[in-house]
């Protein structure tokens, strides 16, 4: 209710603002035709806008068109999708007719901070990319849709758990809270969840990299901006869209293992109940995941509007048996006009509902370890009480069949958005914009593990666990856009807006055990006798809510399409600061100015040089970090009983602020050879300064360890270039064309809030807690990895180790001097990333492929950190056998410099053979295609490990049925530990129809 | 006028954006799942709850890691050997065992943050009930026995410190300034303020040992504090101060609210609450107070089906095979240990680890063997006598329901008669008293006469795995004196490493000597 009472008062004002000086002012009637300027033939639904107002036209079949010119009014714009926009000074004539050229790709709209503008006048760095760039495939996520395809923006996920969410970085890392991620803007709604959208409803995805793109977004922009934009109806006659296809998902890679004879003959316990039992225990866990995915869409014009329905389903499966999802996407738009077109409403429906399976993902750890010569069943007595499953007792050792076929881990995911915006012309060329949305979420997993899976369940007697989970966003966001044109190459425009976001979390979790059979599983909690006996457990429970409000306004000149400067300022405040920090200013300049315009160039139909500074901010992920607050602890025994007991988490830090990067970026826009090659460069400096770390502090006089403060300096220097080549090679039916994009930056902890060098990120059991894999300190280079150096293997299988410190003791033999005998062993931050895209068209036929490589970064192979040597002593687990395999090691397992790998690689991440057939014109489809793709069909890499893509975060160490992480540590890149889900090769075919 | 209406056109709504109300700029924080300064402590149950958390940090001597782990496996009577691939851990509880331990040491800085967590969560809540107080919104009666059991509860905590790291600041208040950062005081400084503390505060305690004060401060446990204190005087401060440990002693004897239990093993039973030799014991329970773990920490992994452990133990902690072997087959005190073969639950079905090592002398069947082949990093999975001195209940969870005592009366009656016989080697008083506790559980083999060996011989059977061992090797002076794969070690090594984590945040601690 507080909600809609700020927002009844806020938008009050603004509706008052756009009311205001409604007075209808004089107008008159433009009619006249639109055609192609080489064929002369009318186009079919293009936009007519009567420059300086919302008003507008779309052309008839014939290319004809009317419109509503009021008095004030100048100028017609016209334009159409592959054409240059053309704009055309009005007169006492009331018939105007344009012939559209062909068009560039300067001429091209491009989605940034509230509002568009064409790429020609873009003076910060900003990618876009359009629907027919995106990638194809048995693509789940919008964020594959861009994956490799936009410099300086990596969109990374370490294995093909179908369920697992894609990490999206910007320039690489701007903040150490772990989950920062870039701002998602949807139709111009910001802070959307990327989940919502199914990446067949895109149309298109801009990325605002550098600060002074950013900016305008304020608080929760400097991880990057992704603005996404929706697809939507056009007027004329309906269009039905059915995009299907069917995806097969195999296993790209595994590990070999030891034998059953060779584990035996090895040392290893033969449980072969007879001698020729041989299990691959991986192949028993995976499966070829099939995958069907359905989309159609309605869209079309409705009187003086349009629409866009659609709706997706999905049935995926992953290569791990029993992971995987069904989904229902169902996605509402429409485009209003009225108040004699000046008044124009969009609305937006987005629902979204997902059944998961997450199967485990520690199947695939405990399927390489598991022995070979046990077998998955046996009707041994002594294997009944594990549901005849053969498992034994031991440390971190699980049958994976049991684990994944006796348990469940299940989610539903429901997602809601609305939205409805109002654009009004107030007078020409000043229009006001009030938008409303909401945002909701809801996730309610559950898990049951059995009385009999040794895997959580048989100690419990049966173990539930259930969560359910709440989100909801409201935004409201009003702005004033005023824009002048001066002649036909010039204009002036500013922007004024407030906006106003509220969020509200809440959830609960509960866990309890022994209920009295499988068949009720977690459904009925009440039947879990732990509640009854106090041993359940409320894992979580929480409400939380924060509201963000800023201020914010910018002003963009274009000098005769020459010189372009943009400047302007977000003022943001948070809850989540303490009363002196709440509000931050958030400033912005860029400036461009384009060469070819000043100096006559050969060749050339582009130079622009861009400079552009701008500071973005990061919140917070949680709020309250400011003050002390008192938590509840274990009981305390008082007179008798036990009674509540409640202490303070955290030292109260009211000085506490946001977050602030500065970053600098100056860039070249090109465009030769009539616009064969075109593309940017750019070079980027950035500091982020005040991160915000959960910082030691001494204990005495503390009273908690753990202060939230700003404390934490990083500094990104890195390069960006991108290139395409638009029919390289075009000769009759074949044409080629490549694109290129490359980028490569350097990350440097310039300050960490404290003087020491630390070990981070432990390696873990078994045996091997207290050892860790990389330091952190003062100045470090993001992503070093630190160990000792192996210098040999001793005749009697001992590993001898580098004396780093000159004491005359070393790591492996002496536990004397084992930490300081360390150096810095690998980097698991990559040197650049390139990624090449090529489009061939001959005839009918279109084949796409897209190679994408990640260079320099080394990765710390896990499995072989533990599950190498032929150590008499852990002879229960079985061992992966990579190249590195040395029969002759018998010392216990410890992490050193080799394990680490290289881990550069090239992929052919993507390709894609279509064919279109020629239809004739007056048949029932305007389009039919059908493709045939493939994702991740080779990778060409040294790295021993199943997927050399580098790990931005570290998910830490679990054993013995631990719980892993789902956030990333992003202090300890270039770890792959041994929970990653495998990697998969999909193979798909579609067809696209359009009616 | 056309102009000038264009102007207001554009004017007025600037106006408006300018004049916004402030509920459209309202970032007051809403905190609606837990405390914060303004709302909490306004209730005398909030009042207790508050106190609670000064107690409650006990709850961590009962698991693996930090403080009480360091004190056993520093000792000779626990250690962690590698088991091959497992309990390397980066080689911290081998340095433990060797007396070589490391400022860097994780474990290191564990302990010290749990005990100076604890000094200045007592810190914390003098300050704020006092505040209470003062302003008049508590009872001042119920805050004044608070404070005062706060500040014993410290002393104990400096006890503790000045017993293991030595050196350490000396901090207590709260109310410090942000930048304040305590210097390292000398060992007898500490030492002096604990006495004087102990002296001020202990006797505004009630004189009372029952449920009201059951695993809380009260009069005999300030007392159980002075007597240790005492007992330990000539290495904390390098002065003897047998007749006040006597003094201490003979309070607590002589209140008549504590005897010698019947069985030993009563005190170790999972439903021990209310054992008449407890002075002090945290109140473990599954539910409740959660934090003993010996189950995981000791047994071995296939030891879940004998006991029908709800969790998988972890198979580290054993005891060695010298400092078992100096336990008596007649004396009920070696059943402190678990040793020899393991069976289910039945008791029949003998339990087959199937990871066992080829080089295991008695083959896969899982079965306790007092000796360690080696300390790392090939100690044999099944090597080891396991500690067993509490009641594993059938069923337990990771959590142990029994109570874990910190000062148990006969270690109180061990401490008057050490000090006797300290003051008179030929003392028949101490005598008495050392044959009273080893009768018990050894019918029949009392002493004749008292030798130092004996008295830590005695103390070791009594006081096993009550975090006790490293102090009295010291106080016996033969900590440095090399046994089962301990090397043997310099006198300085007694104290514990600063850690560097702390030095490294505060450049007024001091480093002790030889590390």
């Amino acid at each position: 209710m507080k909600f809609l009472h700020t927002f009844t008062k806020c938008s009050f004002l603004v509706a008052a603002l756009m009311l205001f000086c409604s007075a209808l002012l004089a107008q008159r009637t433009v009619k006249g035709k639109v055609t192609d300027a080489e064929s002369g033939e009318g186009l079919i639904g293009a936009t007519v806008a009567v420059v300086g107002t919302t008003r507008g036209a779309a052309t008839d079949i014939d290319g004809n068109y009317s419109v509503d010119v009021p008095a004030g009014a100048t100028q017609l714009r016209f334009s159409y999708t592959g054409y240059a926009e053309m704009v055309v000074d009005l007169d006492a004539n009331n018939v105007v007719n344009a012939a559209l050229k062909a068009g560039t790709v300067l001429d091209e709209v491009v989605v940034v901070g509230y509002g568009t503008i064409k790429a020609k006048e873009v003076t910060s760095a900003v990618a876009s990319l359009k629907n027919e760039d995106f990638n194809k495939g048995n693509v789940t996520s919008a964020a594959q849709l861009i994956q490799g395809k936009i410099a300086g923006v990596s969109v990374s996920r370490a294995g093909s758990d179908p369920n697992g969410g894609f990490a999206i970085r910007l320039r690489g890392l701007s903040s150490l809270q772990s989950g920062v991620s870039p701002l998602i803007v949807v139709d111009g709604v910001p802070g959307v969840d990327l989940s919502l959208i199914d990446p067949n409803d895109i149309e298109s995805i801009d990325v605002l990299k550098d600060g002074s793109a950013a900016a305008i977004y304020g608080t929760r922009a400097s991880a990057g901006v992704v603005l996404i934009s929706t697809k939507k109806g056009s007027s004329g006659r309906m269009v039905m869209d059915y995009n299907g296809f069917v995806a097969f998902d195999q296993v790209a890679k595994r590990y070999e293992t030891l034998s059953a004879a060779e584990f035996v003959q090895y040392g290893g316990t033969d449980l072969s109940p007879n001698a020729d039992t041989e299990t691959d225990w991986f192949n028993e866990i995976t499966q070829t995941g099939v995958s069907q995915t359905h989309n159609l869409s309605i869209s079309g014009g409705l009187g003086n509007g349009s629409y866009r329905a659609s709706f997706n389903v999905r049935d995926v499966e992953g290569i791990l048996r029993t992971s995987g999802f069904t989904q229902y996407n169902g996605g509402l738009n429409f485009t209003q006009k009225g108040l004699n077109n000046r008044l124009t409403v969009n609305g937006n429906l987005l629902l979204n509902t997902r059944d998961a399976s997450f199967g485990f993902n520690e199947a695939f750890r405990y399927a390489i370890v598991n022995n070979p010569t046990a077998g998955v069943t046996s009707t041994d007595a002594e294997f009944s009480r594990y549901g005849g499953y053969v498992e034994k007792d031991l440390f971190d050792y699980f049958n994976p069949v049991a684990m994944i076929e006796q348990n469940t881990s299940g989610g539903k995911i429901n997602r809601m958005f609305g939205s409805l915006r109002a654009d009004y012309e107030i007078i020409p060329n000043l229009t006001a914009s009030v938008s409303v949305a909401q945002e909701r979420y809801n996730g309610d997993f559950t898990e049951y593990y059995s009385k009999q899976s040794k895997f959580r369940g048989i100690g419990r007697n049966g173990l539930g666990r259930r969560g359910n989970y709440v989100s909801e966003n409201r935004t409201i966001e009003s702005t004033a856009n005023y824009k002048v044109n001066f002649g036909k190459t010039s204009n002036f425009s500013l922007l004024a807006g407030y906006s106003f976001q509220d969020f509200k979390d809440q959830g609960l979790g509960i866990e309890a055990g022994n209920i009295i059979s499988n068949a009720l599983g977690a459904n009925s909690f009440g039947s879990f006798l732990e509640l009854n006996r106090g041993l359940g457990t409320i894992f979580t429970s929480y409400k939380t809510e924060a509201r963000l409000v800023a201020f914010f306004g910018r002003a963009s000149i274009n000098i005769d399409d020459t010189y372009f400067l943009s400047a302007g300022v977000r003022r943001e405040g948070s809850t989540r600061f303490g009363d002196e920090n709440k509000w931050g200013l958030f400033p912005f300049v860029s400036g461009g100015i384009n060469l070819e315009k000043l100096v006559d160039l050969n060749d050339v139909e582009q130079l622009k040089l861009r400079v552009g500074y701008g500071v973005t901010g990061a919140q917070p992920l949680e709020g309250n970090l400011y003050r002390q607050t008192f938590v509840a602890g274990p009981s305390f025994f008082y007179n008798g009983n036990f009674v509540p007991s409640y202490a303070p988490n955290r030292n109260a830090n009211p000085n506490l602020k946001w977050e602030e990067k500065g970053e600098f970026n100056v860039g070249l826009d090109y465009a030769l050879f009539n616009y064969k090659l075109t593309g940017s460069l750019d070079f980027y400096n950035r500091l982020t300064k005040d991160l915000i770390l959960a910082l030691t502090v001494p204990v005495p006089p503390n009273l908690s360890s753990t202060t939230f403060d700003n404390v934490a300096s990083l500094r990104a220097v890195g390069f960006e270039a991108s290139a395409t080549l638009t029919d390289l090679v075009k000769k009759d039916n074949f044409s080629w064309s490549p694109s290129l994009v490359f980028n490569t930056y350097n990350i440097t902890l310039e300050d960490f809030g404290r003087n020491d060098t630390i070990s981070y990120a432990t390696v873990g059991a078994p045996g091997q807690n207290g050892v860790f894999y990389t330091v952190v300190y003062n100045g470090a280079d993001l992503g070093q990895l630190w160990g000792p150096v192996r210098t040999g293997v001793t005749g009697d299988g001992k590993v001898t180790y580098e004396d780093i410190d000159g004491d005359g003791q070393t790591g492996g033999t002496e536990i004397e001097g084992f930490n300081q005998d360390q150096k810095k062993i690998g980097d698991g931050v990559p040197a650049f990333e390139l990624g090449m895209n090529n489009t061939f068209k001959f005839g009918n036929f279109d084949l796409n492929f897209f190679l994408r490589g990640v260079f320099g970064h080394d990765l710390v192979n896990e499995y072989r950190v533990f599950y190498e040597n032929l150590d008499p002593t852990a002879s229960s687990w079985n061992k992966v056998r990579t190249e590195y395999f040395n029969d002759k090691v018998t010392a216990s397992n410890r992490f050193d410099d080799t394990h680490i790998e290289k881990a550069s690689f090239l992929r052919l991440d993507n390709a894609t053979l279509g064919y279109n057939f020629k239809l004739p014109s007056s048949g029932w489809f305007t389009r039919a295609r059908i493709y045939a793709s493939g994702q991740n069909l080779f990778t060409i890499s040294n790295y021993s490990g199943v997927d050399p893509e580098p790990r931005v975060g570290d998910t830490g160490s679990v054993d013995n049925g631990g719980r892993q992480s789902l956030t990333l540590d992003p202090l300890a890149p270039g770890i792959d530990r041994r929970s990653t889900y495998f990697l998969a090769r999909t193979y798909s075919v579609g067809v696209n129809f359009t009616f | 006028m056309k102009k000038i209406s264009l102007f207001g056109k554009l004017l007025l709504p600037a106006m408006f954006l300018l004049t916004f109300n402030n509920s459209c700029t309202d970032l007051t924080e809403n905190t609606y799942d837990r405390f914060t300064d303004e709302n909490f402590l306004k209730t005398e149950e909030e009042f207790i709850a508050a106190l609670g958390a000064a107690y409650t940090s006990l709850y961590s001597l009962g698991n693996h890691g930090g403080y009480f782990s360091l004190q056993e496996v520093s000792s000779d009577e626990v250690m962690i050997p590698q088991r091959g691939g497992d309990w390397g851990d980066g080689g911290q509880w081998i340095n433990a065992h060797r007396h070589e331990l490391k400022a860097t040491d994780p474990n290191v800085n564990g302990a010290w943050t749990y005990l100076y967590g604890g000094v200045n969560t007592c810190n914390r809540l003098i300050f704020q009930f006092t505040k209470l107080k003062d302003e008049g919104k508590v009872d001042g009666a119920l805050a004044d026995k608070f404070i005062a059991e706060l500040r014993v509860l410290r002393a104990m905590y400096y006890y503790f410190l000045v017993d293991t790291f030595g050196n350490v600041p000396l901090v207590t208040r709260f109310d410090v300034a942000d930048d304040f950062l305590p210097a390292t005081e000398n060992r007898s400084v500490v030492y002096d303020y604990v006495v004087a503390e102990l002296n001020a505060a202990v006797p505004l305690l009630e004189k009372k040992s029952d449920l009201s004060t059951y695993g809380r401060m009260n009069y005999y446990t300030g007392k159980a504090i002075q007597a240790k204190l005492y007992l330990n005087a000539q290495v904390y401060s390098g002065t003897a101060k047998w007749d006040e440990c006597i003094a201490a002693c003979d309070e607590i004897i002589n209140s008549g609210l504590f005897s010698v239990e019947a069985v030993y093993r009563n005190n170790f039973i999972t439903n021990n609450q209310g054992s008449k030799e407890f002075i002090l014991a945290v109140p473990f329970d599954e539910v409740f107070a959660q934090g003993f773990n010996l189950a995981q920490m000791t047994l071995h992994y296939g030891s879940q089906a004998t006991y029908n452990l709800k969790e998988q133990p972890w198979n580290g902690y054993c005891s060695l095979q010298e400092f078992y072997a100096i336990h008596d087959a007649a004396d009920a005190r070696r059943n402190n240990f678990i040793v020899g073969p393991q069976f289910a639950a039945d008791g029949v079905t003998p339990i087959i680890d199937a990871g066992a090592e080829a080089n295991d002398p008695d083959g896969p069947q899982l079965n306790f063997t007092p000796a360690i082949n080696e300390h790392f990093p090939g100690a044999l999975r099944q090597a080891g006598a396991r500690i067993g001195k509490y009641e594993f209940k059938s069923g337990a969870t990771a959590n142990l329901s029994n109570d874990m005592p910190i000062f148990r009366y006969s270690d109180i009656l061990l401490a008057k008669a050490e000090a006797l016989w300290r003051k008179d080697a030929g003392s028949t008083a101490a005598l008495a008293i050392v044959n009273q506790i080893r009768d018990r559980s050894w019918k029949n083999a009392p002493l004749t006469s008292l030798s130092a060996d004996e008295l830590l011989k005695e103390r070791g059977r009594e006081m096993f795995y009550e975090g006790v061992r490293r102090q009295d090797l010291i106080r016996f002076g033969v900590y440095g004196n090399a046994t089962q794969y301990m090397p043997g070690s310099q006198p300085c090594k007694e104290l514990w490493p600063i850690p560097t984590p702390q030095i490294n945040v505060n450049p007024n601690l001091r480093q002790n000597p030889c590390y």
